[in-house]
């Protein structure tokens, strides 16, 4: 005789496992400081690459002006100033990286909770049978 | 209303039964008509300004992950501009491996919304997208959102530059990337866009978050009016020169469509909200619950009347092994039934 509570409920956590579940693990899989830790490393990188984008497209927009004064101009005082907004852009693209993983652990933590109440659900029905 | 309730859920059941087959039709589907507007607004290249070309791609894009269409689509537009001038496609790269490297680190799977902004934006509607990524994504949408808005702007000024660029010497290629990065830092109208949908974004978002009545339907209103204040504030003070029918329009046009949205996903009868308190060990809950509006979609069955079975000659009839009298003919069950 077909449990039919039983089956609904096994078919919703197969879907989870198929689905969400994948994603959730693999972010479960991680200490909470060591995820966003290691999604702020790649943002950093990230944010670097798009920084040295802007910066060449700068270099670029007035490069004859640039090239007739990088003699004249305080090269020290120019790298202190990029290296400054270099450290800014990166700090901004940080924080705001740290707010959206933060927010996507607790809400896979959330959902992979819910899935293990499900399966000791799951459990208990068996055990009555 | 009963009849779209029971269209809603033949369209659930058909998706539900044939999606495995829609999936692939719908993505050839939206890279056929990405190419093909890409092709129709800039068209510089013409080996794949082809619709051959477009098929084929189109053709491939429909068996590959979603962002196989946005690659294509943005190998597309640097092949168009490259025929152009090496400098238009060099600030295009620019731009497109920035808007890919803030894409790709918060919202990778919104493909269809970056291909879909500049689509809309084409048909004059652009003001869908934020009130229906309200009601549908997260705030995080903001930057799929962003970058279709980019890029279409990106290409509208190609496009309509083109002959600019073209007619500059080829000495002049500063002045060139100049004439670029000028066009789009002082794209006023694009800051404006770009401010009011992702304020409309999350002011949707947060309204249809709410436990209140109706709150998807208030959130769509407060979107729309919220969108066309930022853009008549915006044209103001900044003189972007917005075209305030064609804006009323598109608006009511999207609030429209997002009314339709709602009815597909979010469709509830406040007159039946349950309030219900109750407590466990560790918490007192205070739950409404809100009914959603469903109808049984009729199951058709041919039900065929008066029509006796023939009984097959190596078995015996029902009647004999009922053991009836012969002679007596044996009645229907519609027969026996007129007869009580």
């Amino acid at each position: 005789m077909l449990n039919q509570e039983r089956i609904i409920l096994m078919t919703k956590l197969a879907s989870y496992e198929e689905n969400m579940g994948k994603k959730n693990g693999s972010i479960m899989g991680y200490f909470r400081g060591d995820y966003i830790w290691l999604q702020i490393v790649k943002s950093i990188v990230c944010g670097t690459l798009a920084f040295g984008i802007v910066f060449a497209m700068y270099i670029f927009y007035d490069f004859e002006v640039f090239m007739t004064e990088i003699y004249k101009m305080d090269l020290r005082a120019f790298g202190k100033s990029v290296l400054t907004k270099y450290l800014v852009a990166i700090g901004i693209y940080s924080i705001i990286s740290y707010a959206v993983y933060s927010c996507r652990y607790a809400r896979a933590k959330r959902s992979m909770e819910l899935y293990k109440s499900n399966l000791g659900r799951l459990s208990g029905m068996y055990d009555k049978t | 209303m009963t009849s779209l309730l029971v269209a809603k859920q033949y369209l659930k059941k058909f998706y539900g039964k044939y999606g495995v087959y829609l999936i692939p039709l719908m993505k050839f589907l939206l890279s056929f008509i990405s190419l093909m507007v890409i092709n129709a607004k800039l068209g510089f290249m013409s080996k794949i300004d082809s619709i051959v070309v477009v098929l084929v791609v189109a053709l491939m894009c429909s068996f590959m992950p979603g962002n196989f269409i946005i690659m294509s689509a943005a190998a597309f537009v640097l092949l168009h501009v490259y025929t152009l001038s090496l400098e238009c496609a060099v600030v295009v790269l620019a731009v497109f491996l920035l808007l890919f490297l803030l894409y790709f680190r918060f919202s990778p799977k919104d493909t269809v919304v970056v291909l879909l902004t500049p689509i809309c934006f084409w048909l004059r509607i652009p003001y869908i997208m934020p009130i229906a990524l309200g009601l549908l994504g997260t705030p995080v949408s903001v930057v799929s959102v962003g970058c279709g808005t980019v890029a279409y702007y990106l290409l509208a000024y190609v496009g309509k530059n083109a002959p600019t660029i073209v007619s500059m010497e080829a000495e002049e290629e500063t002045a060139k990337f100049r004439f670029l990065i000028d066009g789009m830092l002082n794209n006023r109208e694009m800051f404006v866009i770009l401010a009011a949908f992702s304020l409309t974004l999350i002011l949707v978002y947060l309204i249809r978050r709410l436990s209140a009545d109706y709150a998807w339907t208030i959130a769509i209103v407060a979107g729309a009016l919220v969108n066309m204040m930022i853009l008549l504030v915006g044209d103001l003070m900044l003189d972007t020169k917005v075209s305030i029918g064609e804006m009323l329009i598109g608006t009511i046009v999207s609030a429209l469509i997002a009314l339709v949205i709602r009815f597909f996903k979010f469709n509830v009868d406040y007159a039946r909200t349950e309030k219900v308190q109750f407590e466990d060990d560790e918490y007192y809950y205070y739950v409404k619950a809100v009914p959603k509006v469903t109808v049984a979609a009729p199951e058709r069955t041919v039900r065929k009347i008066n029509q006796r079975k023939k009984p097959r000659p190596t078995q015996k009839s029902t009647a004999q092994k009922s053991g009836a009298q012969k002679g007596v003919p044996h009645k229907s069950t519609e027969e026996r039934r007129a007869g009580r």
